[in-house]
């Protein structure tokens, strides 16, 4: 079975450095994108299977993000992944296919077990379309 | 605009006091003067009335100047008010001039017709600007000359000011239009200052939650990357790591974790100051609610082999608020509980009810706060002194969270208590605020 690639969005470097570690412990490729426009250029280029999205960047807020990768490929599993999730951000994105919104820090849930789990459901989905 | 600062009042005075004599005499018959005023005074007073029963400023603006055009029968008027700093009166709304003039047009307090009756709290009728050498370049189609300009104050202080021209009729403005436009003005602008109020009210609201909101996503930022960067060393995913230097990094985890949970406390108390929390309210079962947190903490006292009871009401009791604040509180108390509890100790949830609120204690055999302690235990980052035993570590915040949400159901919050014996703590909520604010 060929590796999942991963695109992990997020404006934070040190953050980037740790998940792409992160998610290379859990088998996967990992591409990362610190900005929207980046994150566009990299569904366009690179065709990553599933995307790991924070949704407050300096340019372009995740949901404008999804947006634009979606007018690309509409299948590709979205994880949201997030610092603050605000229901309102939640409402924009919830017409654009969203997989899961995580938060990045939480009191109440283990955020990376259930990235991972989140990983997991996406990559079920690619694996029964295939 | 107009170009010269009208130096001397007199001349305005005098002409104005001129022009009244002369539409008094000329328009009505005595009788027929008093009818016309008492109803203008009515009309007036019925405008003031509809103005201030509109929130919303512009809302308000609009229906006022919709209001006096229709009953005055003019075809412009514009309403500047008096800029912040209290220099200049730019037009809020208008009706009959381009909206171009409405946006561009700003008037220096002192300067111009507007700015003369900022600075002077004086009203002005004039029947022929035209033919007043000191407004000689005067823009605009109009049929007649004639204007009037009424000052919006508030006590003393000039807020505003409501100019109309052309009155449909082509007649010019008498003396009867200047006070029912004084009586409408007296009333607007306390309905204008009202509504202005509420809007830096609603202003500061949003300047707070987006505030709530950019602290919170600045404080997980870097929490998040250092607590992401420990526990992959203590998964050891990036290599062997030590027992102690395992110990060590549990260690930092636990004070992370610590923090985080100050954070969010934090932003729950800036989230229930700012009263986001108002917008979740309905009915719901408190007793219900108290039963699911009964099970959920179960465990925890099971731990410590406490004996939990409960003395609820059989039926339903329904009041309106947010339940999931309303859990939050019964979770914090009951959780504090367990938590001060002694080993085998007891605890009882009671519920009670009358027909206007409902009353939930919590009766414990815990370490017990002394009577000073329990003046302030509510207060932010207050801790009780721990007189047996290790130091518990709390945020400090569950507390003042607790009498928050508390007040913002327009409750209380009591306790009483004695040392080693155990305390009770007893939240009384009304069923309906709703009917409480009326």
């Amino acid at each position: 079975m060929a590796k999942f690639t991963i695109l992990l969005v997020d404006d934070e470097p040190d953050f980037r450095e740790i998940m792409t570690v992160r998610i290379k412990s859990w088998g996967y490729d990992a591409l990362t994108a610190s900005n929207g426009r980046e994150a566009v250029d990299a569904v366009k280029g690179k065709n990553p299977d599933i995307i790991i999205l924070d949704y407050m960047m300096p340019d372009m807020d995740g949901v404008s993000a999804l947006r634009e990768i979606r007018k690309l490929n509409n299948k590709v599993p979205v994880i949201m992944f997030t610092a603050y999730p605000d229901e309102r951000s939640i409402k924009g994105a919830e017409t654009l296919g969203v997989l899961a919104y995580i938060p990045k820090i939480s009191l109440y849930t283990d955020a990376q077990a259930a990235l991972k789990s989140a990983i997991h459901i996406a990559e079920r989905t690619l694996e029964a379309q295939k | 605009m107009y170009k010269e600062i009208p130096k001397s009042r007199d001349i305005f005075s005098a002409r104005t006091e001129e022009i009244r004599e002369l539409m008094n005499n000329a328009c009505f018959g005595q009788r027929d003067a008093q009818h016309k005023r008492f109803s203008d005074f009515t009309s007036a007073h019925n405008i003031g009335k509809e103005v201030a029963l509109r929130f919303e400023l512009a809302e308000c603006l609009k229906l006022l100047i919709d209001r006096i055009a229709e009953t005055m029968s003019v075809e412009i008027i514009s309403l500047m008010l008096v800029e912040r700093n209290g220099t200049r009166l730019a037009i809020e709304v208008a009706r009959g001039l381009s909206e171009e003039a409405v946006k561009n047009t700003k008037v220096n307090v002192g300067e111009g017709v507007a700015g003369w009756i900022a600075k002077t709290g004086e009203s002005l009728l004039v029947e022929d600007i035209t033919k007043d050498e000191r407004f000689p370049s005067r823009g605009g189609k109009y049929y007649t000359n004639s204007l009037l300009s009424v000052p919006l104050k508030i006590s003393n202080r000039v807020i505003g000011v409501i100019n109309v021209n052309n009155k449909t009729s082509k007649s010019v403005f008498i003396k009867d239009d200047l006070e029912m436009l004084s009586t409408v003005a007296e009333m607007a602008a306390v309905a204008i200052e009202n509504a202005r109020f509420r809007q830096d009210a609603r202003t500061q609201e949003q300047m707070r939650s987006n505030f709530i909101s950019n602290v919170s996503h600045e404080l997980r930022t870097p929490l998040t990357a250092i607590k992401e960067a420990v526990c992959m060393i203590l998964e050891e995913i990036i290599g062997t790591v030590t027992g102690e230097q395992k110990r060590f990094l549990e260690i930092a985890k636990k004070n992370i974790e610590r923090l985080n949970r100050l954070i969010e406390e934090l932003l729950d108390l800036g989230k229930l100051e700012s009263k986001r929390c108002h917008e979740k309210r309905k009915l719901f079962d408190v007793i219900e609610v108290t039963n699911a947190i009964i099970e959920l903490l179960g465990p925890l006292a099971k731990e410590k082999a406490i004996s939990l009871t409960k003395v609820l009401p059989q039926q339903k009791v329904e009041i309106w608020g947010d339940a999931d604040r309303v859990a939050q509180v019964i979770t914090n108390l009951l959780g504090n509980s367990i938590k001060y509890n002694r080993q085998n100790g007891t605890i009882e949830v009671r519920v009670s009810e009358t027909e206007e609120a409902v009353t939930i204690s919590i009766v414990d055999t815990g370490v017990g706060i002394s009577p000073e302690d329990a003046e302030k235990i509510f207060e932010r980052f207050y801790r009780v002194k721990a007189h047996s035993g290790e130091q518990k570590h709390g945020t400090g915040l569950g507390l003042a969270i607790t009498k928050e949400i508390v007040h913002a159901h327009g409750g209380k919050i009591l306790v009483e208590s004695q040392i080693d014996k155990g305390s009770m703590f007893t939240v009384i909520l009304p069923k309906d605020l709703r009917k409480k604010k009326e």
